[in-house]
């Protein structure tokens, strides 16, 4: 048999046996259970997908030799790694060795904070506040972009003189149409120095160190402000400032000016007194004038206005007079000035906008808890700074800057403003003066501020599939209910609209009460479509949304902070090792574990190269075969 | 893409060996099949043959503004510009070079259609006569347009000519009627002047009895430029035989080339030959500027104590000049009163003459005042006193006896003080047209008074604002359509352009929008030539622009960023601050006066 097949023949059937061999092998797949010290298992996370994952994927590579890396969270890992600038989140699980890589680069650009209104009107411009860290980009510029949706709409530039700086840059949202608008804050570093008013070029090749993102979320609205002006007798700056207010499509203006005794002329239909909460309730903001003409009970009906419906009192001052009022205000010791030629006053809200008057009074002591909204300034020239004036100010003592003439403070849930500026409405020129728009300023930020009945606000807006967030949920009136109401009753029902409109998902959410009476609260877990999502929040009558975006990708704000870094990996048996140091990162975690032997099991028919041995055995048989010229041999 | 670059493709796909090996087990195979392997059939390539689609899009546009004839400017010539700078009344002629059957042109005026007038080449005619823009578009047999063009249109008036005499400058009273006058004229044009000349009024008489004569002085005149003349000329007064109390009215007066212009004229000044007690005329050589500073009695008399304290330092000819002036301002003064008074003072008395004599002729004519009691009313007769006083100031500031002149005025102005004084009101009765209308008086019985309802105000809408926002918010959807197109996007292009011409149709002469307008049509020709960086960058600097705009009718505000936490917390806050120092807080103060004593009301 052996000598009728020949060599050949015998070497064939060897062949084709191995072949087979490895098929059924193979295809039984057996597993190897055995003891030996294996590798640890690693966690690498990325704290900002967005911006770290780069990093996060050569913090894998460096480990893959050592350990095995899972580039993700994983609670049965022997270490877990962080990977980014920002503080690690919240409630990262077990208690294992915890090491942070923070990315070291430089040049490199950070946003580390964006401050802008959840909700906006769409008549109204709003400014956002951006804080940008660059670090080792001295001499470059700063280009800091605000996109809607695929537009620019607003653009800075800066000039970086310091290796490490911190610029806190303002840019102006302009809203298009109702709904919400997807925002973009961009900072791009280039080699570029900023010579000229002229956008310098920016090269779109520019690396992501050079760029930095982050995102937001502005439900833009068209819900006219609601305001009351109540005059007890009629008054010149209240006039005045009501019709600047009318002037402006933000607000509705109601207003009531007494004008002798039961006498009155009034717009639209205003409440008859100011002591019935439930008639003035529906006003964002009460502006009054002459308020030393108030009654005791007038007082009373603003305080409770203020701490029941957390609604913002304008009080508008002509002149110094003791009243009821003054028990609101809580000024032990008030200081007047008429400097015959008017003063300019600047506002915090918005600096470019300028009031004017020659008659001042202000508290010397601003009360408890007060905050300057408008305060005297002297232009010394066109370079000069409010910055500048107050430096003056606290060196020179001048009588003139410096002064808070327009402060506000607390009153429970909302805001009392008082205006000294007794004879603003005498300097109404535009050329000179902003006043139309000073106190649509004045009187728009204290309608913004009052409370609404329903509150809905998440901890953020736009995330990833499947991500969470925090649900906060206020009812008003059972959160402000004064002390002599014994139980309040709400129902409240939360749901989360997502999808195509044509195949809308409502998922309801359940919301659970967060401590104080009127407050609740839910974790709402994103969609995992990526699209535009809502949700819906019901209580008492009262219906508000808010706008959520689900998005594979989403830029934050990343703020650095080293030291908080340094004691979390410190508390974690950890440390924090920069990515110029990577090639120590191996070595740390490895002297952090303990490195017992442990049962691993294996598979070793999954190796790829079991493929070579088997093709190489048939491969060998068939051309055997076909050398004898047969086919079937 | 950013998150894309970054992927590791070996780690997402981990099957570097498991290829390795299949490619050297496929070798193997390959190998033992290489025998008598039959040869693979050549494949034949069908090569399609491209046949380009006939496009339809402009080609070039050259543009020929020719400027009105009287501009006597040489037409300009310009080839595919955004934006043209004409002068109003010029013609625009566009020659379009398209592969097109027809051109589509659209202006403010409205849109139609012109067929070539040769092979692809159109030609339109269009008048500079106001901001605007004008579109084309190509378009072919079938009704399919190519990308559209945009060219804005910037008129600009021709400006009025300016001319104005230099010198002497100023209103001049003379003693002397043989005087000449050495004068200086400037005079420009934006686009060039045609003519300069220097005309006077005679003005000869008293009271009602005037006799003008017109005449023209001979200018040498010096042309620096077509757009600046220079004029020197002497004005010679003896030879127009001046009589004392007499005046010249001179003016400039130029003209620029343009058909129908009227001619401009400088100022008007006078010059006076001074006679005791005259004034100037009104209605001839009062600028209506210097009306404006028209001086009161106590403008004189500050004048004049000035002059008195300088005199000892100018020279004598220079203080007898200064002291004229102040004679020429208080005749006005007393003008005024005079007018006030009906104009009865004309015939002013001798103002030498007693303060208490009687101008019997004058009495008698107002007998009938006297028998009405009249002039009883003593704030008149106090006018009357101050109206001689300020005639006797008059006539000694002329002498340069100016401490008796500066006497006179003040005894003038006590005068008038004592006439308008809180118990003297000058009444005039009022005309029919001029009657009362109660009904609007805020009088009647108190016990009609009724409170007063009115509507809520509600401010106009902002059209120019909308229309704004409109386009931003067009913009922005474009945008986002485009950015999934690769390579040249005919769409994009047709509705950037578009947006380009509805940004100017918002307000075509606002040069913020006119770059607005200019930045989306160069990206929408950028996007039709696939050249999306350029694109994009001229978007963002257009989108940039038309947001500060709309930033321009609103401040910003800073972001009011509070929860309801916060504010409870702040609430709560102030009310534990009070309650600690409830104790220690005293009654509120009176304000603490800086600078004055405002009383409590």
């Amino acid at each position: 048999m052996a000598t009728g097949l020949g060599r050949d023949g015998l070497l064939r059937i060897g062949l084709r046996a191995v072949a087979i061999a490895i098929a059924i092998v193979a295809a039984i797949d057996p597993a190897i259970t055995t003891v030996r010290s294996g590798r640890p298992i690693v966690s690498v996370r990325a704290i900002d997908p967005s911006a770290d994952s780069a990093l996060a994927l050569r913090v894998s590579r460096q480990l893959r030799r050592d350990a095995r890396v899972i580039p993700a969270r994983f609670d049965a890992a022997d270490a877990v790694i962080f990977v980014g600038d920002a503080p690690p989140p919240l409630g990262v699980g077990a208690d294992v060795p915890m090491f942070i890589v923070p990315d070291d680069a430089r040049p490199r650009v950070l946003i580390e904070s964006v401050r802008a209104p959840s909700v906006a009107s769409v008549s109204a411009n709003r400014r956002i506040d951006v804080t940008v860290r660059t670090v080792g980009a001295g001499n470059r510029t700063l280009q800091v972009l605000l996109r809607n949706g695929d537009i620019v709409v607003d653009r800075v530039q800066l000039s970086i003189t310091d290796d490490s700086v911190v610029s806190r840059v303002q840019l102006s949202f302009v809203a298009t149409a109702v709904g919400a608008a997807r925002l973009q804050v961009e900072a791009t570093v280039s080699e570029a120095t900023l010579r000229s008013r002229a956008p310098a070029k920016i090269d779109i090749t520019t690396s992501d160190k050079l760029r930095a993102r982050a995102e937001l979320l502005v439900d833009v609205v068209d819900r006219p402000l609601s305001i009351l002006f109540y005059d007890p007798r009629p008054s010149w700056i209240s006039t005045f400032v009501r019709r600047a207010i009318e002037r402006d499509r933000q607000f509705v203006v109601t207003s009531r000016v007494v004008t002798s005794r039961n006498i009155s002329t009034s717009a639209g239909t205003p409440p008859d007194r100011l002591d019935d909460i439930a008639s003035i309730a529906r006003f964002d903001a009460i502006v009054v004038g002459v308020p030393e003409a108030l009654t005791d009970r007038d007082i009373v009906g603003l305080e409770a206005f203020m701490r029941q419906r957390g609604g913002s009192v304008v009080m508008l001052l002509d002149q110094r007079a003791r009243g009821p009022y003054d028990r609101l205000l809580e000024v032990r010791e008030w200081r007047y000035q008429n400097s015959g030629a008017p003063v300019a006053m600047t506002l915090a809200a918005a600096a470019n906008v300028g009031l004017r008057a020659s008659e001042l009074l202000w508290p010397a002591v601003l009360p408890d808890a007060a905050t300057a909204v408008a305060t005297t300034f002297v232009a010394r020239n066109a370079d000069d700074t409010v910055k500048n004036a107050q430096t003056r100010q606290a060196s020179s003592g001048d009588s003139v800057e410096n002064r808070v003439v327009i402060w506000n403070r607390p009153v429970g849930a909302g805001q009392l403003y008082v205006s000294g500026a007794l004879d603003a409405w005498r300097f109404r020129d535009s050329v000179s003066s902003s006043f139309d728009r000073g106190w649509q300023v004045v009187v728009g930020e204290a309608a913004v501020a009052a409370l609404q009945p329903l509150t809905a606000t998440l901890s953020e807006q736009i995330l990833t599939p499947g991500e969470s967030a925090e649900l906060s949920v206020v009812i008003r009136d059972a959160a402000l209910k004064p002390v002599s109401v014994q139980a309040i009753r709400a129902n409240v029902s939360a749901v989360l609209e997502s999808g195509p409109p044509d195949s809308l998902q409502r998922t309801p959410i359940r919301l659970w009460p967060d401590g104080a009476v009127g407050s609740l609260r839910a974790t709402l877990r994103a969609p995992q479509h990526i699209g535009n999502a809502r949700v819906i929040i019901s209580a008492n009558g009262h219906r508000v949304q808010v706008p959520l975006v689900v998005d594979s990708i989403v830029s934050r704000p990343i703020a650095a902070h080293p030291a908080l870094s340094t004691a979390f990996a410190a508390s974690h048996r950890g440390q924090v090792i920069n990515a110029s140091q990577l090639a120590t990162l191996s070595g740390a975690v490895a002297r952090s574990l303990n490195a017992a032997p442990r049962r691993e099991r294996w598979h070793p028919m999954r190796s790829p190269w079991w493929l070579l041995p088997f093709a190489m055995a048939l491969s060998g048989e068939w051309w055997m075969r076909r050398r004898r010229g047969g086919w079937d041999r | 893409m950013r998150i894309v670059r970054t992927l590791d493709l070996a780690a997402l796909f981990p099957s570097r060996n498991a290829f390795l090996a299949l490619s050297v087990a496929s070798l193997c195979v390959g190998l033992a099949s290489a025998r008598d392997t039959i040869p693979l059939r050549t494949v034949s390539r069908a090569l399609r043959r491209a046949v380009p689609a006939t496009a339809v899009a402009i080609e070039s546009i050259e543009i020929t503004v020719t400027a009105p004839s009287y501009a006597a400017q040489a037409p300009q010539t310009l080839r595919n510009p955004a934006r043209i700078d004409a002068l109003i009344g010029s013609r625009i002629r566009l020659r379009v070079r398209a592969s097109a059957d027809s051109l589509v042109v659209q202006t403010l005026r409205g849109t139609r259609t012109i067929a070539p007038s040769s092979a692809e080449l159109f030609t339109v005619d269009i008048p500079a006569d106001e901001d605007g823009f004008v579109t084309l578009a190509p378009r072919a047999e079938g009704g399919r347009e190519g990308p559209h063009r945009l060219v804005g249109i910037s008129v600009r008036n021709d400006q009025v000519p300016r001319v104005r005499i230099a010198a002497p400058g100023r209103d001049l009273f003379v003693k002397d009627s043989r005087r000449s006058i050495d004068l200086g004229i400037e005079a420009e044009d934006d686009i060039g002047l045609a003519s300069l000349r220097l005309r006077y009024t005679k003005v000869s008489g008293s009271g009602e009895r005037f006799t003008f004569s017109e005449g023209e002085v001979p200018l040498n005149i010096t042309r620096t430029s077509q757009r600046a003349w220079k004029a020197t000329g002497v004005f010679r007064l003896d030879s127009l035989g001046l009589a004392p109390g007499d005046m010249v009215v001179y003016r400039a007066i130029t003209t620029d080339h343009r058909p129908g212009a009227p001619p401009q004229e400088s100022d008007s000044f006078i010059a006076e030959i001074i006679a005791p007690g005259s004034e100037a005329a009104s209605g001839f050589s009062i600028d209506p500027d210097q009306q404006r500073y028209a001086v009161s009695q106590q403008m004189v008399i500050l004048k004049t104590e000035r002059l008195i304290a300088r005199r000892a330092t100018i020279p004598p000819d220079s203080a007898n000049s200064i002291a004229q002036e102040i004679a020429a301002e208080q005749r006005k003064v007393r003008a005024e009163f005079v007018f006030m008074m009906g104009g009865e003072m004309a015939d002013a008395p001798d103002p030498d003459a007693s303060m208490t004599d009687l101008n019997e002729e004058a009495e008698a004519e107002g007998e009938g005042d006297i028998a009405a009691g009249r002039l009883a009313n003593q704030g008149r007769m106090a006018l009357t006193r101050a109206i001689r006083y300020m005639s006797r100031a008059v006539t000694t500031l002329t002498s340069m006896d100016l401490a008796e002149a500066l006497k006179s005025e003040k005894t003038a102005l006590a005068q008038l003080e004592q006439a308008f004084s809180r118990t003297r009101i000058i009444l005039r009765a009022l005309s029919e047209r001029e009657r009362l209308d109660m009904t609007r008086r805020l009088s009647g019985a108190l016990t009609d008074a009724r409170s007063d309802r009115r509507v809520t105000v509600t401010p106009p809408p902002d059209a120019r604002g909308a229309a704004l926002r409109r386009v931003l918010a067009d913009i922005a959807t474009v945008a986002r359509e485009s950015g999934k197109v690769r390579g040249a996007d005919a769409s994009g292009s047709a509705r950037f352009g578009a947006l380009a011409e509805v940004v100017l149709r918002v307000d075509p002469s606002s040069k913020v929008l006119q770059k607005v307008s200019s930045r989306l049509s160069e990206a929408s020709t950028s996007m039709a030539s696939a050249r999306p960086t350029e694109a994009q960058q001229q978007l963002d600097s257009a989108t940039v622009a038309l947001a500060a705009v709309l930033r321009s009718n609103a401040p910003s505000v800073a972001p009011a960023v509070s929860t309801f936490s916060h504010r409870e917390l702040g609430g709560a806050l102030g009310d534990a601050l009070r309650a600690a120092s409830t104790a220690s807080m005293a009654k509120p103060k009176p304000a603490t006066r800086s600078t004055s004593n405002r009383p409590q009301r």
